[in-house]
């Protein structure tokens, strides 16, 4: 097999301008695919005219949402996966999206789910499912990422039957409702325009830490004590990247629901493309994540004149990320899996 | 050869003895039996019509979601099959959704007499009318109130006819940026087009999702919340969020309304009343005199 070259910064900067062609790139394609009725020149131009608000109100906002969620999931899981060292870790699996699930349910269905309080409900539930798992998983002030990745799954579970209990207490329409709004959708919302500049501040500081992380992340790698010789606290690199991780992805559920596979399908891409360096992996699996979010919303929109409604945007990442995920799998299983 | 030991009854047979004869004597103390047929209604819009058929006492179990106050809460829409056998009822009405099918075939296979109609149209609301009105010995009063309904019906029609077409979007709830509203299909779509209003988002599925900016593409000159809703609980609520779409031509005009009971999201006996409401809105907003 040959040896891939060694990242230079050119390499680096090379890719990382491929990648924010692509994230760009995408988001253009989506103004004209999401919503093909929009005339830019009005919609630039005449300050009064409904195109107007449909492009500065909406279609910015939401593209800017998709770029911010797609960023953040698609960097979190090449960021839990090196730091678990399993490549089938993705953002939802420390319990953070049944915490957020659940907590977003629980406000909606007993009657406080307004725009905001639905958010804030998801996000607190998501830090409430990072305190319990984090202090199940800690022994002697160690956290064992094992048995993080276990009691995160347990968690999941708990959730989703906290869940059903309050399904099957509330009122069919809200469940309805409640369940479509965890399926995943990035939309704007006027109404709350705060939502936009609170979620991209967390998954900013969320980003800004997986990437200063990125050569302990590849310590890690070589094995906790070979970190460790090299300068790199294991316990504490995990410590703090689980809390900025959780608090980032935990925004995300809280705003747009679970978008499934990003934080899958898209580090796995990468890393088969550039190979396992963190330094490159984690900003170009951002800036793809960032882009295929965009690109799936916007497939959304475009579809909706045929299926007469708008499908979640995380239907259309499952729908295509699965399938891809089991093709690189049978392609490359070997790269893959490492 | 095999001998015949006869023993004392066990102390929990009599336990079981002395608790049936109390639960005997529970249903009747202090309460009017039920008139026969006996009748347990696990779909809000079928208490309703009961209720409106002047046949309540027949009612011995319905949803914590009908609005028919007297006879006993059982559950909710997919109640206990044992719920509903401890009320021994000579029929059970459930509704034609999917979400009750299997619930059906298990009170069919414990030997009750299950009925499903459908709900969904307003022809379908005639059929449940005439069916439970047979079903309790209530003709005349069916047949009144399905008269009394196209009446209504009729009136709502013939309002239309000298009304422009009405832009509307029909509301269940709004979240994430997305309306959720009916493509039509459904009472509410047949309602709109009776009343010469035209659904933005016709061609949907029953329950579509309609992102805001093809709300703004399509441009409702009527956005009616169907019922009230925590979240937008009144126009004043509903006003308060549409207001950050001023482009819209409902918003603009101050045509954004909660309807302020469920009695148009339920395809119920009120109906016709409800149509006679609707078309007055649409005049509203129409401009018409």
């Amino acid at each position: 097999m040959r040896a891939r070259p060694a990242l230079t910064p050119r390499r680096l900067w090379l890719w990382l301008a491929a990648g924010a062609v692509f994230a760009v790139g995408a988001a253009v394609l989506a103004l004209f695919l999401g919503m093909p009725e929009l005339d830019l020149g009005t919609a630039l131009s005449d300050a009064s005219s409904w195109q107007y608000a449909a492009l500065h109100k909406l279609q910015l906002p939401r593209i800017s949402q998709g770029l911010v969620v797609g960023a953040t999931l698609a960097a979190s899981g090449a960021a839990l996966q090196g730091l678990l060292r399993n490549p089938l870790a993705d953002p939802f699996i420390l319990g953070v999206s049944g915490g957020a699930a659940l907590g977003s349910a629980a406000v909606t269905l007993v009657g406080f789910g307004t725009a905001l309080v639905a958010p804030l409900g998801g996000f607190l539930g998501a830090m409430g499912a990072l305190l319990v798992v984090t202090a199940l998983a800690t022994e002697a002030g160690r956290i064992a990422p094992l048995r993080m990745l276990l009691i995160g799954v347990v968690f999941n579970a708990l959730a989703g039957a906290g869940l059903m209990v309050l399904q099957a207490l509330a009122d069919p329409g809200a469940v309805q409702l409640t369940l479509m709004r965890l399926m995943g959708s990035v939309g704007a919302d006027p109404s709350e325009p705060l939502l936009l500049p609170i979620l991209t501040v967390a998954s900013g500081v969320g980003l800004v830490a997986m990437l200063l992380s990125a050569r302990g992340l590849n310590l890690l790698a070589l094995g906790d004590d070979t970190a460790r010789s090299l300068g790199v606290s294991p316990d504490r690199l995990r410590l703090v990247l689980f809390v900025v991780i959780s608090v980032a992805v935990g925004a995300t559920v809280a705003v747009t629901g679970l978008i499934g596979f990003v934080g899958l399908i898209v580090p796995h891409a990468v890393r088969l493309v550039v190979g396992p360096d963190h330094r490159l992996v984690l900003p170009l699996s951002a800036l793809v994540g960032a882009g295929f979010v965009v690109v799936a919303d916007a497939s959304v929109s475009a579809l909706a004149p045929a299926l007469g409604t708008e499908l979640p945007v995380g239907v259309v990442t499952a729908l295509v990320g699965g399938p891809l995920f089991l093709a690189l799998l049978r392609h490359r299983p070997t790269r893959v899996a490492e | 050869m095999t001998r015949v030991v006869q023993r004392a009854p066990a102390p929990w047979v009599a336990l079981v003895v002395v608790a049936a004869a109390l639960g005997g004597c529970g249903r009747g103390a202090g309460q009017v039996p039920a008139p026969t047929p006996r009748v347990v209604s696990l779909v809000p819009a079928a208490s309703a019509i009961i209720d409106a058929l002047g046949a309540k006492a027949h009612l011995v179990g319905v949803t914590r979601y009908c609005a028919v106050t007297g006879p006993p809460v059982i559950g909710g829409m997919d109640a206990r099959p044992e719920a509903v056998l401890a009320q021994d009822p000579d029929l059970v009405v459930l509704g034609d959704y999917p979400s009750q099918a299997a619930l059906r075939e298990q009170l069919t296979a414990l030997g009750l007499n299950a009925v499903a109609p459908s709900f969904v149209g307003i022809d379908d609301l005639r059929a449940a009318v005439t069916r439970l009105g047979a079903a309790l010995g209530r003709e005349a009063a069916a047949a009144a109130l399905v008269a009394a309904l196209d009446r209504d019906l009729a009136l709502a029609k013939e309002r239309a006819a000298s009304r422009r077409p009405v832009k509307v979007l029909l509301v269940y709830d709004v979240q994430q940026g997305y309306v959720y509203t009916t493509g039509g299909g459904d009472h509410l779509g047949a309602l709109l087009d009776l009343c010469g209003a035209r659904n933005i988002a016709q061609g949907g599925p029953l329950t579509t999702r309609l992102a805001l900016d093809a709300v703004l593409a399509r441009g409702p000159e009527l956005i009616l919340h169907v019922a009230p809703g925590e979240a937008y609980p009144d126009d004043a609520a509903a006003r308060a969020y549409w207001k950050s779409l001023p482009e819209v031509p409902a918003v603009r005009a101050g045509h954004v309304y909660v309807w302020p009971d469920d009695h148009l999201a339920q395809n119920g006996p009120w109906i016709g009343a409800a149509a006679l409401q609707l078309s007055d809105l649409l005049d509203r907003v129409a401009g018409a005199p």
